[in-house]
Formats: C-alpha cells, structure tokens, sequence
C-alpha cells in the first residue's frame, strides 16, 4: 500500500498566507504536509476559514494574488519528479492541469461560460489538450457525455438552459475528460440537495474506481467523508489537527475538534441531545497563542494556552496534534 | 376542540416560467395544521420542491392563487400588518444577507422593538433588547458597537433570532436557518430553537433539506416533491418508516456518519432520470412517475391521500384494497 511508487504527490511543509497589506496577513495554511497516492480517496474536512480550500488551491498549483505560498509540492508523472511552486503558470496550463490534476472548484454550477455551449467547452479541451480536430472531438465529447449518464443533447444547450444541478454534473465530466492521475474537488455539493448530492458522489467514485487514481474532496460535511474517503485529514486554524484512516477515526477520534465536529452531528434514528462547540474558529489574523483550539477545547490545559502541540504519531498512519495524547 | 394555531387550506401558488412561458404550480393544493400547541413543523424536500415559497405564502411575502391561511381561524390578508408582525416572525437562510452591512445590526432590534413591539420609553427598549440577547446567548455591550461584519455567521444567526424573538411571537417560519453555518455551531443553533419551543411556547415552521437535523428537533414533518405534500405525520414515525418512494429514496441517499454502511450506501443507486423539472411541476398525476420504481398505469391519475395510523401518504400502493 505505501510503496514510494505509488506517490504521485507529496506536499511538504506548505504555508500559505494572505498577504492584505504589508502589516496584514492571513496565515490560512500552516505546515501542512501530505501524500497522495495512486488509488486513493483523501477527505480533508474542518470548517469555513480552516484553510482547507487554500490548501487545494495551493497543491493545485493556483495560486493567485494575494496568496503568497512556500513549500514544495513534487508531482510524480511516470518516475519524473516536477515542483509545482517552482514553475510558472503557462507551463502549469500547458503540461499539468486538467491532464494530470483536475480541480472541481467550488460552486461549479456558475463557472460555465455563458456565452459558449456547453459541448464547446468540451472541444475547447479536447482541442487544445489532445490536438483534436473539431468534429473528432464533437464526437468525442458526445461518446463521453452519454457514458457518464446523460443525453447528449445537453452539449447542444446554453448553461443557463440546463438545471444547476445539471450543470453540476457537467463540470465533473469535464474534469474528468482527460483522465486525470488526481482530481481535486472543493465542495463539490455544498449547494445541492441529498439526492443529487449523492449522485454527483456516485459519478466521482465510479471515475475513481475505473482510472483508479488519487481523489481529493474536500466538504466540512462529515457524512460524505464517512461515505466516500479512504483517509482523512481534518484542519482548524490552517493547520493540520487530526489525519487517519476514516473507518477507525469515526469510532474513535482522537483530537477533541474532531470529537466534537463528529459527535455534535444529529443522526437518524437517533433522539440523544446533542452538543456543539462553544465560540467561533479564530481570527487568523491574530491568531491565539499555544494550541488554535484552546479556547474553545472542553479539555485545555496549561500547556496548551502556553506552547503549539506538534503533529503526534499516534499510531500507524494516525496522526494528531493535541497535547493529552503527547507521551511524557 | 381549540382553533388551530395556524391553517394552510387548499393553499395553491402559480409562476410563469418566463415572460409568455407555462404556468407551474410551486404550491399545489397544500394543506397544514399546526395545532395551538407550542411544536416544531418541518417541511423538507430537495431544491425546487416548494418549501421556500410554501414559506413565503405563510409570511405573506407571495400571494396565493387559491386557497387561504388562516392564522387562529382568521385569513391572514384580515390581520392587519401590526398584528401579524407581532404573531408570525421570519428568520431567514443566510444571516450574512439579512443584514445591512453598512448599518449595525443593534438597529435592527431597536427598530422592531419600537414599531412593532411599540415601546416608547428607551430605557424600557434596551432593557428588553439585552434581556432577548442574553436570552439567545449573546452579551449585549459585545452587540451595541459591532457593524455585520464583526460578527460571525453564527452570531449573525442569534441576532436574527433574537430580532425575531422581541415581539413574542406565536409562530417562527425559519427558512433553512442553519444551513449556511459551520458545522460545530449548526447544533448550538438547533438546540436554542428547542429550548425557545420548550420555554417560551413558541412554534416553528422549520424548512430545510437536512433530514437528520428534522429528526432531531422536530415534532411533525411534512416531506415535498415538486409542490405537493407527498407524506406527512410525526417525524419520528415518518423517518424511521417512510412510505412515500420518494421519501424511501431521500433517506436512502443522506450520508451516514458511519463509515460501515460505506458499502451499502454506495450499492443503494439512484435512478436519476434526465428529465428537468419544468416536466416534473406539469405532470398530470403523481408527479413522481418519472424516478418512482413502483410506477404503474394507475399514477398518471393524481393520488388522494391515504392515511395509514397518523401518517398521511400521496401515493396509490397504499390503496386500501
């Protein structure tokens, strides 16, 4: 499971801020490190201003004024190793997006071009990436739209003519066109009911199952990442705090963020009264000191307010940034 | 037997889809009651059901075609607006837009106490703000100063409430209140709605998409599907067993939060037609028909409903023979 060979990208020690003004900055994303390997569903979860989109954007090498990031980020295509910070834009577009990393951005349903059909958009890539001509690559895009469930017609449409949940559905088949090794998808439901929820969910497995490569969703909804992560990354305050395997984290998590962002959920079938967190995720800007969490952890300590807990191997694989599981 | 609280009779709303386009009915001959005891009433369904504009008729926002409202047995257009501001209070989906960002949201609740509540006496009005305030957990000298943007969603969100809250209200209609906010704040807000039912007797109209949230505070729900109510009753009963096909396939479709019935979850298929939603509104008939897997020549007549205990159900495998 864990061979080398099987990373197809390894982030380390990536920090991105907001640069707002030469006093004002946001540190969104704080030392992060990560593989992802072929085969491989990775969740990442936390709330609103946990930096978990930045973190994407950043691996996804879209980095735009004014974030500002460090660290690496090696790509692994076939044995050759390329950082994505280290490159520029145009080679990134030319060579690496949506060919070898595909990016679900959030709120998809409007990033369609209005004034373009929708089939247009397909042969735009298919041109440009596969150096198609036209009508091969209407075809094309007419073979894959009805694969992946839909009529083909829709590719006659305008976006505005089609439903959102439509045109959901249409921007995951685009990001999959081109069968990339890692598709990055940023909320790819937050704004649709559960029962399209569940079917954009099913398209995204399906793809992953047949190309077999490395998915990233990223959602603050925990019961997607119990139904479609392998592994599972949470955030708060721009750090890592809790990153496992998914099945053993819901029965036990560790970190008491996760505790709470797990156990706080209601459930079907189930009347128990439930408890939230105290107070709001902090102010970036000015950021707690010791441990991001500790105003509002039930279990804080002196320790805590004082120092930052490092990221503890807890067990194999499971890793948590807290100080009661720090062995003394 | 007492008036009910609040009565949706035959309630039936029209669009145009478009400027010379097909009329829809987003509400078709709903009916509600709301007995004259402090509840909690969710109305759920996907996007597109109905379920905000069913909430807007109740808020007098939209004007129904057919059909009336009746607020403890009188047609809400015969309240005059005072009055119905005083009983009926709104809390709406995004709290970051329910205020003016260049104002303070303080203003907000001084306006509703003074024009609605009627206070005169300012002393009297600060004091009643403060008292809704803490009462929401919120402080009041942390509010006085704060324009919108110093707040979180979530303080946001108990400042809507509290507005709500001045006048005393009989009945909240809150459109999906929790769904734009954080997750570990979204039960905090869940559980003041509970404790304001228990406390303060009031009754809420609870809208959302979010099943579990519904099972979790509500006393009765009504399921919607394209304009119409296809099954209702307790919600305890209801979401544990459901009836309708459509709400079989709602509640098969959320997300656990147990990563073992990964498997089943994902083998539980959808059949997601392609066909749009203008056809769905229009269809003669069950307007389920296109996805139901039960469909049979029977549902392109449109089925009454059948009651089975206390449960109502808008669907013809559930004729009594």
């Amino acid at each position: 499971m864990s061979e080398e060979s099987d990373v197809v990208l390894k982030a380390s020690n990536i920090y991105g801020e907001y640069v707002l003004s030469p006093s004002v900055s946001i540190k969104a994303v704080n030392d992060v490190s990560m593989e992802l390997r072929k085969d491989d569903v990775v969740g990442i979860a936390g709330e609103s201003g946990c930096g978990k989109s930045t973190l994407v954007k950043i691996l996804y090498g879209f980095i735009t004024h004014p974030l500002v990031a460090k660290g690496s980020v090696v790509l692994n295509i076939d044995g050759r190793n390329i950082n994505i910070l280290s490159t520029d834009e145009d080679y990134r577009r030319e060579n690496i997006w949506w060919k070898i990393m595909s990016y679900i951005p959030q709120n998809s349903m409007n990033v369609l071009n209005p004034f373009m059909r929708v089939g247009d958009h397909f042969v735009e890539l298919l041109r440009k990436h596969l150096k198609m001509e036209r009508d091969e690559a209407y075809k094309m895009a007419e073979e894959y739209i009805v694969n992946m469930g839909m009529r083909k017609d829709v590719l006659k449409a305008f976006p505005h003519q089609l439903s959102g949940g439509m045109r959901q559905r249409i921007i995951v088949a685009l990001a999959l066109l081109l069968k990339p090794r890692i598709v990055f998808a940023d909320e790819p439901t937050t704004a649709v009911d559960v029962v399209l929820q569940k079917v954009l969910l099913h398209l995204l497995i399906d793809k992953q199952k047949e190309l077999r490569n490395s998915l990233v969703v990223v959602t603050h909804d925990m019961g997607v990442h119990a139904m479609v992560t392998q592994r599972l990354m949470v955030m708060y305050a721009g750090r890592v705090v809790e990153e496992a395997f998914t099945a053993p984290l819901f029965e036990d998590p560790k970190h008491p963020y996760t505790q709470a962002l797990i156990n706080s959920l209601p459930r079907l079938g189930d009347e128990k009264p439930r408890r939230g967190l105290e107070g709001s995720p902090p102010d970036l800007r000015n950021p707690p000191p010791g441990c991001k969490f500790h105003p509002r952890c039930p279990f804080a300590m002196d320790i805590c307010r004082r120092e930052e807990p490092p990221l503890i191997e807890y067990e194999n694989g499971w890793r948590v940034r807290c100080w009661l599981y720090m062995k003394r | 037997m007492s008036q009910p609280l609040l009565q949706v009779d035959n309630v039936t709303k029209i669009f145009r889809y478009g400027f010379l386009g097909f009329k829809f009915r987003a509400v078709d001959n709903v009916n509600i009651v709301l007995e004259d005891k402090p509840m909690i009433f969710s109305i759920a369904g996907e996007s597109g059901s109905g379920k905000t504009t069913l909430a807007k008729l109740i808020l007098r926002i939209y004007k129904p075609e057919y059909g009336r409202i009746l607020f403890k047995g009188r047609n809400i257009y015969e309240i005059d607006e005072n009055s119905f501001r005083k009983n009926i209070q709104p809390i709406m989906q995004d709290p970051y837009a329910a205020f003016n960002p260049m104002q303070k949201p303080i203003r907000y609740l001084r306006e509703t106490a003074k024009n609605i509540v009627g206070i005169k006496n300012d002393e009297e009005l600060e004091e009643l703000i403060a008292k809704t305030l803490s009462y929401v957990g919120l402080n009041y000298s942390d509010v006085v100063n704060k324009y919108p943007h110093e707040f979180s969603g979530g303080e946001l969100q108990r400042l809507s409430i509290a507005r709500a809250l001045l006048p005393k209200p009989k009945l909240i209609v809150a459109d999906e209140p929790v769904s734009m906010l954080d997750a570990s704040l979204r039960i905090n807000i869940i559980n003041l709605f509970k404790k304001i039912k228990d406390e303060l007797g009031v009754s809420f109209i609870y809208i959302t998409h979010d099943l579990a949230t519904a099972y979790y505070m509500s006393d009765k729900i009504a399921i919607m599907f394209r304009g119409t109510i296809v099954e209702s009753g307790p919600s305890k009963k209801v979401l544990s067993k459901p009836l309708h096909p459509y709400t079989q396939t709602l509640l098969e479709s959320l997300p656990q939060l147990d990563p073992k019935k990964k498997e089943y979850w994902y083998r539980q298929r959808i059949k997601f037609s392609a066909y749009i939603e203008e056809e769905e509104f229009i269809a003669k008939g069950c307007k389920y028909i296109h996805r139901c897997p039960y469909a049979m020549s029977k549902c392109k007549t449109e089925p009454p409903y059948f009651k089975i205990d206390d449960v109502e159900v808008r669907c013809w495998l559930y004729e009594k023979k």
